[in-house]
This record gives structure tokens, sequence and C-alpha cells, in this order.
């Protein structure tokens, strides 16, 4: 057995045995390589249990004593309080991360927390200026926030705040740049679907149900552009066409954006349809 | 990571693997499950010549001849073969090869305790002292309990023939703001000098045992094991009358896990968010709010619902919209817990996540508050 390894191997041990609060090791006895090693083992025997857990957090936050700048870690403990709703912790952490990153001139903590400020915590300011930071910081327009744009995210937080023409402007902007970049925004459906909100909202209807309808054009089973439609049509005195479209939205309920996290802005519920079919009947 | 591992958990074995322990050495069963804490309730009588194995009730399901516990031994039952290791001085993990079922991996070990024998106590002098009066209990939590700072949790107990009847109360700044009642069945029994008391619901739901420490004329001390830090516990005597008690439960919304072990998350498996969605809770908690705050955050209300569709087991946690810790009044509060109270639409009887078991889950409700007014709901 190499040194390193038995040097690893006590690291790992001293964690294992000590636990608790009061026994904290001192590790500047490692090398730095030797530092990124040992955190990297305290951080995959934590992901060996499950995410909420004490001792998940624990074998994170031994990881974070040996190593405090990954700001890698420091996001995955975050989860561990954020999904069973201990935010006051959660954020803290996060946030932690944040100045980190940022301090390092990256913005990828920076933009978890931007989809984090607009699904977990409604925060709409939060998210438009956390977008605005990471476009400052890149230098782009056209970012990504865990997974998603984060110009999408920026457009439905502006709508949410009820600043619509805004919101439009950014969510065109996030298909005007992924032109750019190559990509079919035809299949961008969500984005096409929150432009039609927006323009509902601000009374265009052809405009909203042309959005709609685009969104509509590469998902055809959208259950909530059909409930929006039926309920533009229903506005416009179009009852026939309102009915097929409320319909649409019952038959394809199953499909609807839902994810296990986090309930998604306008996501769509049987109540609802079932409402709008019994005011049009 | 793996070989670190593995050379960290073997050093775990090696803490005093050989040496036994003193004779006449009660153990009681604390858990089983690294990252998910399940009740162990068994107990492990070791004597000069023999151990011997207890269930809940304090029945002795067996005893094994030419036998001791040290951080080798594997002790052959009929009903459970028992790998032992050793943690230090006085913990042991156990392995229950026999069982395929519960026993799946390194992290479905059990944990067993040594205890201290207290002075012996009277059995029929506990029983007799504990039905005269209720029971007043101020719930010290761990890592078993739903997130909670703001709610200050206390429980009254009712303890007849061999039932006791347990109301939880959940206090906020000095107001009761909800409540709720489960009768389970108990026993107290004695091992040796060492008495104990156990619940008992379904046999598929195990429940702990809590060893009996100390009593005097008005309180009853015990030792909880059920959390990985055990903690001394302490019954009251209250001034509730039992008639007044039984009129308060006659008032009060029954409540009761269907798994008092570990509880799922509401992303696991199958959706367990109310049916029908968070703006349909907005507009009803919304309606008749009080307009006594002008304060903006989130008032973060968690819940346990068990398989039946009904909510217990709350906890209250309030935060500014800078996630720092605040208060909102008693009334906003009071109002959102009465209102989330009478949701009816939430799922019932939900698949479980597979590998994991759990019948009951913990959510919760993020209310976003702006100047006082309900705006939005997470997640």
């Amino acid at each position: 057995m190499s040194l390193k390894k038995t040097r690893l191997g006590c690291c790992l041990i001293i964690s294992v045995i000590s636990c608790k609060k009061d026994r904290v090791q001192d590790f500047s006895i490692l090398s730095d390589v030797e530092k990124t090693e040992c955190a990297k083992n305290y951080h995959e025997i934590s992901n060996y249990f499950l995410q909420p857990s004490k001792l998940y957090r624990t074998f994170k936050d031994s990881a974070l004593i040996v190593q405090p700048g990954n700001v890698d870690y420091r996001q995955r403990l975050s989860y561990s309080y954020k999904k069973v709703g201990e935010h006051i912790k959660a954020m803290k952490v996060l946030n932690k991360a944040v100045e980190i990153d940022i301090a390092n001139g990256k913005p990828d903590v920076l933009q978890y927390r931007a989809w984090t400020l607009l699904y977990y915590y409604k925060d709409y300011e939060g998210t438009v200026k956390d977008v605005n930071l990471i476009e400052e910081i890149t230098g782009n327009a056209y970012n990504t926030c865990w997974g998603e744009p984060c110009g999408f995210h920026k457009g439905q937080a502006l709508y949410k705040l009820k600043k619509y023409k805004d919101a439009i402007d950014a969510l065109n902007l996030v298909n005007t740049e992924e032109e750019k970049l190559g990509f079919d925004t035809k299949d961008n459906y969500k984005i096409f679907f929150y432009i039609g909100r927006c323009y509902a909202e601000l009374e265009a209807y052809d405009k909203a149900i042309e959005n709609y309808q685009k969104a509509l054009t590469s998902v055809d089973k959208f259950p909530e552009a059909y409930y929006q439609l039926g309920l533009v049509y229903k506005t416009l005195g179009e009852t026939s066409l309102a009915r097929i479209n409320l319909e649409l939205a019952h038959k394809f309920l199953i499909y609807s954006i839902n994810e296990p996290y986090v309930e998604r802005l306008d996501e769509l519920f049987l109540y609802r349809i079932e409402d709008a079919l019994n005011d049009i009947n | 990571m793996k070989f670190c591992f593995s050379i960290a958990l073997a050093c775990l074995c090696f803490v005093n693997c050989d040496s036994k322990l003193p004779e006449n050495t009660l153990l009681i069963g604390a858990y089983r499950g690294l990252d998910k804490l399940i009740p162990y309730p068994y107990l492990l009588h070791q004597k000069n010549d023999s151990v011997s194995l207890f269930d809940n009730q304090g029945m002795l399901i067996e005893r094994i001849k030419n036998s001791s516990i040290n951080g080798k031994t594997v002790l052959k039952f009929k009903s459970k073969q028992l790998k032992f290791s050793r943690l230090n001085d006085h913990i042991f993990t156990v392995f229950d090869i026999l069982d395929t079922v519960n026993f799946r991996g390194f992290k479905s070990r059990a944990q067993f305790e040594t205890i201290a024998l207290e002075p012996k106590f009277n059995i029929q002098t506990i029983k007799n002292f504990i039905s005269e009066s209720v029971f007043k209990y101020q719930v010290i939590e761990d890592e078993n309990s739903n997130p909670n700072s703001d709610f200050d949790i206390e429980q009254l107990l009712y303890f007849k023939n061999d039932s006791v009847c347990t109301l939880t109360n959940y206090y906020y700044q000095g107001q009761k703001t909800a409540s709720e009642y489960e009768t389970k069945a108990y026993i107290i029994f004695s091992i040796d000098q060492a008495a104990f008391l156990s619940f008992r619901k379904e046999d598929n739901n195990p429940q702990s045992i809590f060893q009996i420490t100390n009593l005097d004329s008005l309180n009853i001390e015990l030792k909880d094991f059920s959390s990985r830090e055990p903690k001394t516990i302490q019954f009251n005597n209250s001034l509730v009358t039992i008639d007044d008690y039984l009129e308060l439960i006659k008032n009060t919304a029954h409540y009761s896990n269907c798994f008092d072990g570990y509880q799922g998350e509401y992303y696991y498996g199958e959706d367990v968010t109310y049916i029908k969605g968070n703006q349909y809770i907005i507009d009803i908690v919304s309606k008749d709010a009080p307009k006594t705050d002008v304060k903006s955050g989130y008032i973060i209300l968690h819940y346990t619902l068990n398989c039946g569709g009904e909510l217990g087991r709350f906890g209250l946690i309030q935060m500014s919209r800078e996630f720092k810790s605040m208060t909102f009044s008693k009334e906003i509060v009071s109002h959102i817990v009465d209102s989330v109270r009478d949701l009816k639409d939430w799922p019932t009887n939900f698949d479980i996540l597979e590998g994991l078991v759990y019948k009951d889950v913990h959510g919760f409700l993020m209310f976003k508050i702006e100047n006082g007014i309900i705006t939005d709901l997470c997640p």
C-alpha cells in the first residue's frame, strides 16, 4: 500500500470515527493534491447515503473542512437541506458557494441559484438579478442555468412580475441567440408558451394564439398550451374552439409540465379544466 | 474510494474487537439503517454462560448457552442470526444474516447499545404511578423529527391499562396552533434490574423501547435510543385532570403515522403533492387571511402525509426574503395552519420508491408573503 493511500485511508478513518462536531481534525499536514483527494473521498462516501440524511451532510461537511473552497460540494450540500425544506440552512450554504464562485470569476453556482430562486422560492426579482449578473460575468447574452437557458428563467420571472413586454423581449432573445448557435428554435415550445402567456395578459389575443400554436407545432401533447388557448377562445367568444382546446387539455393532462421537485409556473390541474368547461357549458 | 472506505470500516471492527462484555450486561436495540432510522426493538441479555434475546414486550425469544458478545460474535438464534461488529465500548452494529429483506448491505445494519442497570423498579409501582395522572412531555426533537424551529411541541400522555393516548400540541408564540392525538398499546416490563416502556402498533410497524431510568413522586425519566444520539426525556405530572384530558381529545383530530420508522420525502416515487396544485391552496388560504402583518418572507409549514392522506407531525420555519430567520404574527401562522389542515385532496395509498421502506411522506408548503399578503406557494 502506498504512503499516499495510507494517509488518505487514515484521513477517512479519522472522519468515520470522529463524526462529533467537537472533534475537527487538522488537515494541514496534507498537500493540496492530497486535500483534493481526501475531500473527494469524503464527498463520495457522502453520496453513499440518502441525500437528506445526517450522514450525507456529515461527510459533505467533512469534505468542506478539508477543502472549503470547493463550490461543487458546497452546492450539493445545499440540496440536502433544500429538498427537505430547511431553507435557511440551504440558502446559507448556497449563498456562500455563490460568493466563492463569483470571487473566482465563475458563474456556475449562480446559474444554479437563478434556477432555484425562480422555481423553489418564486423570487422573481432575485432571478432577474442573478441572470443579469451571469450575463455580466460571462459577457454573453446566452447562458444556461441548470439545463435551461438563463434567459428563459429571466423571461418567466419578468412574466410573473407582470413586466410582459420585457418578458417577451427576454424570451425572444433566447430564440435569437439559439438561432445564432444553429439550434432549431421551433422546438422551444415552452418559450413560445410563455410568450403566448404574456400576450394573453396584454390582451393581444391574436399574438397569444399564434404563439400557443407555435408551441403546439413541436409538442402536440402540451395540455397547458391547449388550456390557455381554450381560455383565449373563451374570452373571444369562440365557444366551440374553446371547448375543443379545453377537451384536448383534458385528454393530454398526463403530459403536463410537472416535475418531482417543484410545481412549474402555469402547471395545469384537472379542476381548472373542469371549471373552464363548466363556464362555457 | 471503496478501498479507503473498507479500511475505515475494518478499523471500526477492530476497536476492542475481542474484549468481552462484562457479565450481566443488557443491550438495547436502537434502530436499523444508517441513513433511514427504523426502530429495532429487541433486547439482549448477556449472562455468565448465555445470551438471551427478548422482544419489545420483554418476552424471551430464545436463549443461547455457552455464548458471549464481542466484536466478532455471531449469535445463531432460530429466528435471527446476529453478526456483531463493535463500534466502541458500548455500541455494537449488528447484521441479521437471516433477514435478507431488511438487511441488505452495510447501510442497513442495526445498532445495539449497552445500558446502565438502574436501581430496580417495581413494575407494579410504575404501572400504578403512570395510570393516575396525565403526563406532559416537552418534545425534544431529533433527526427523526420533521424540520421545525418555530413550534414548541408538547405532548400530553394518558396511560390506561394497556393503551396510551398521546395528545400533541403545537404552540406558536405561546398560542396553541394545532393539535392531534393517537392511541397505541404499551407495556412496561423489566429484565433483570432494568425497567422498560415500549409501545406497540401493527406487527410491521416497529416501535422503540425506552429504558425507565428514574421515578419520583411527580416525574418519570426515560432514555430514548431511537436516534443516533440517545437522549433523556421526562414525562412530568401535568395539572390536567383525566376528565379534562378526555374532553380535549374529543375536540382533537386523530393522526397516526402508518409507519413510525423512516418516512419518504415528497419528491420520491409517485407525486404526493396536493392533487389540485399550489394555486388552489393559495386561493383557499388567502380567503379570509388576516391582515395583521406587513412583513415579507416565507412561512414554511412542514408535515407528514400518512398513507391515508392525513396530515400531522407539523413543523414550522419562518424566514425573510433574505433567507434569515424571522417571525410572522400568530394570526397569520394560525390561519395558514388551520387552512392547510382543512385541505382534503391529498393523495392516498401512494406507491413508494423502490428500494426504500416507508409508508408516510414528509413534505412542506412554503408560503411566500409580500407585505402581509400570500402571493405564492412553493415548491
